[in-house]
């Protein structure tokens, strides 16, 4: 990573940081105003965030730098910023910024950590096939994340509902049914984007390696994500099933998530065909 | 002229009085249509609700405005006003404009950071405005307040939370259900706080679908008018699957909404969330009914509990709230005293261009300078000599002490106030 790099990344960290504790204050109701200020600093980091992918970029010579396990959390973080704010802009509210800021920060000291790993050795020609397969995943991963805060925000508001005592997470959380929509629209869109996903990483690992590889840690525990996910949306729009058992059952789907992801790597490395 | 707000409010007036003094609309007009008439004030807002009646008034002197005053509000009322004077209190001076401003906060109100009374401010605002029971000053007044009261509404929290009953019960449902939107509604029983519920929950859009009770002529009668279907007691169970939200408040001795009961219901849902609101005392449904997941179950106690809250939240921002009449009331007055200065000021300017002109007519005998040169020449040598006694002074209005400025100004150059100058320059204004 060059300097110049490694300085951006530090810098979008510092502002995540900044973004967290300005929804801290927020939300503990030490400041009443500042949403703003908040957000403008999301934005800032996630900018800083493209602008290392450029450097990045322009000094490999790549398209989508990510393969590195350094770049991979980077554009995790990078993925998941773009979907809050871009994508689905109308949830933007201190209790996402919340949850989402230290998401963002974490993924971000990642990558700062990790960037003494090497890089894997992709095969140049494929790169196409490749971007697809890592940008639809990152995406869908991205939207998981989401659909998984407005999970964390449903329990701590149902929580706060029952107890019947209401404080700041009462005040200040959206309405249930708004949360169960923000679990599930992003959900569905995770769940079409790890389908691509899968399907391109097969026919690339085809082209690439010449055979399916089904039996690789992360595949399998991509293929049961989604199933989970599949399950859970059959559950909501098919069968009719709300409330707290279902937001329970997507969070399950989230940790495979979390397991795809980052736990595969301490198995037998990501997948394990790109060592062969 | 100064400035009074006499009035009687909840605080320490009692009800029986209150509603004695009310004023209607047209009373209002009628009043103000009065006050125009009568010599003793200059300016009148009347501010009338359940929880005040206050006249804020610019007199010659308050105890003239006073005496005006309980005169009109005896003839109008047929009211003496030794029943109400105990009651009654007077503010004159920053005092007024700081109550004024507190009541548009929603500071002096019974429910701390109401949003009704700042409507009901500008209301008051409105027909003194249209009945031209307004000049200068009060217009001023009036519109500061009001916007006080909106920024104290934007930038705290003080009105967050509702706090009575029914629409502490509407914002529950807004908690669990988002907007309302057709959310079923059942009421079991058909007390007074049971239909109040319903109602606040019908205006929020929730739909009122079954009103269950044991006296059918008069279920059958609120269920007319609120649209729904009645349902004998006996019958009420089998139409829980159907309902958001139910309402409870029969008499029963023993809980009617049982745990299997309503587990079962769940189920059959799909765990669709329920809302059921218990105000019956005994409780009409059993406590544990809350531990299923997606009931929410709130009692009489709970809905209070809910409302304690709301309103420790909204005392909790008095401090800033404080704060910002605090702000308003000192920028109000530093344009008060800024308006005070005018006058002097006018006059010290007319007589800087006396003596301006007359030195540059003898010039321009001797000279050749044309008209046009003379008054540009002439103005721009008096606003260079304006500039800094006049910022001195704006500085001083803000921070105090503009009163020695303008007695060194009216004795170094003799320019002694006229009767009524200051009454003008409120008048020229607004």
């Amino acid at each position: 990573m060059n300097p110049l790099s490694l300085s951006l990344l530090s810098i979008a960290q510092l502002f995540y940081a900044l973004t967290f504790v300005l929804h801290l204050l927020l939300f503990s109701g030490k400041v009443v105003r500042g949403y703003r200020g908040a957000l403008a600093c999301m934005r800032l980091g996630f900018l800083l965030n493209t602008f290392y992918f450029f450097t990045e970029a322009v000094g490999q010579g790549t398209l989508l730098p990510v393969a590195s396990v350094s770049q991979a959390m980077a554009f995790f973080a990078w993925s998941l910023a773009f979907v809050y704010l871009v994508l689905f802009i109308r949830i933007q509210t201190e209790s996402f910024g919340l949850i989402l800021s230290p998401i963002l920060l974490a993924f971000l000291a990642l990558a700062s950590w990790a960037r003494a790993f090497s890089a894997y050795e992709l095969p140049e020609s494929l790169n196409a096939y490749f971007t697809v397969h890592i940008v639809s995943a990152f995406f869908a991963y991205a939207c998981f994340t989401i659909s998984f805060t407005a999970g964390v925000l449903y329990l701590m508001q149902q929580r706060e509902l029952k107890r019947k005592n209401p404080g700041q997470v009462y005040y200040r959380l959206p309405s249930l049914e708004e949360l169960e929509g923000l679990i599930y629209q992003p959900m569905i869109w995770g769940a079409l984007l790890l389908l691509v996903a899968v399907g391109v990483g097969f026919f690339w690992s085809k082209l690439a390696y010449g055979e399916f590889s089904f039996l690789d840690p992360k595949t399998v525990s991509t293929l049961v994500t989604a199933a989970l996910y599949l399950a859970v949306l059959f559950l909501h729009y098919v069968s009719s099933q709300r409330g707290k058992k279902v937001v329970v059952l997507s969070m399950v789907a989230f940790g495979m998530v979390l397991f795809s992801f980052l736990g595969t790597r301490f198995l037998e490395g990501s997948h394990n065909f790109l060592h062969s | 002229m100064e400035f009074f707000v006499l009035g009687i409010s909840h605080k320490e007036c009692p009800v029986a009085i209150r509603e004695k003094l009310h004023f209607s609309k047209e009373q209002i007009d009628l009043a103000l249509r009065e006050a125009r008439a009568e010599s003793s004030f200059s300016e009148l807002v009347i501010l009338s609700t359940c929880n005040r009646v206050e006249f804020y008034g610019v007199a010659h002197s308050e105890q003239e405005g006073e005496a005006g005053l309980l005169r009109m509000v005896e003839r109008i009322h047929g009211i003496s006003s030794d029943e109400f004077r105990p009651y009654l209190y007077r503010h004159s001076g920053t005092e007024a404009l700081r109550h004024i401003f507190r009541v548009a906060a929603g500071l002096d109100s019974l429910v701390v950071g109401e949003n009704e009374i700042l409507g009901q401010v500008r209301d008051a605002f409105r027909a003194a405005d249209r009945l031209r029971a307004l000049d200068s000053l009060l217009y001023r007044l009036m519109e500061k307040a009001l916007k006080t009261g909106k920024e104290v509404r934007t930038q705290t929290r003080i009105n967050k939370g509702a706090v009575s009953i029914p629409s502490v019960a509407v914002e529950l449902a807004e908690k669990i259900f988002g907007k309302l939107v057709g959310e079923k509604i059942m009421v079991l029983g058909t007390g007074e706080m049971s239909i109040l519920t319903l109602k606040n929950l019908g205006n929020a859009g929730a739909e009122i679908l079954y009103v269950v009770s044991r006296n059918q002529e008069k279920g059958e009668s609120v269920a007319k008018e609120a649209g729904a279907e009645w349902v004998a007691l006996d019958d009420w169970g089998r139409y829980l699957t159907d309902v958001d939200i139910l309402i409870s408040s029969t008499a029963a001795p023993h809980p009617i909404v049982h745990y299997d009961q309503v587990r079962e219901v769940m189920n059959a849902r799909r765990h669709r969330p329920l809302f059921l609101i218990d105000i019956a005392v005994p409780r009409d449904i059993e406590a544990r009914v809350n531990e299923i997941d997606d009931v929410y179950l709130y009692n009489i106690d709970d809905l209070k509990g809910v409302s304690a809250s709301n309103l420790r939240l909204r005392r909790s921002e008095i401090q800033a709230a404080e704060e910002l009449v605090e702000h308003s009331v000192g920028l109000f007055n530093s344009w008060l005293k800024q308006l005070e200065v005018r006058p002097t000021m006018e006059r010290f300017e007319i007589f800087l261009s006396d003596i301006l002109d007359k030195e540059l007519s003898r010039i321009s005998s001797h000279e050749t300078l044309d008209e046009n040169k003379r008054r540009e020449l002439r103005d721009r040598i008096s606003a260079k000599l304006l500039h800094q006694p006049l910022s001195k002074i704006k500085e001083a209005s803000r921070n105090g002490g503009v009163a020695k400025y303008v007695e060194a100004l009216q004795a170094l150059f003799g320019l002694e106030q006229k009767p009524h100058e200051t009454d003008h320059s409120h008048r020229n204004a607004r």
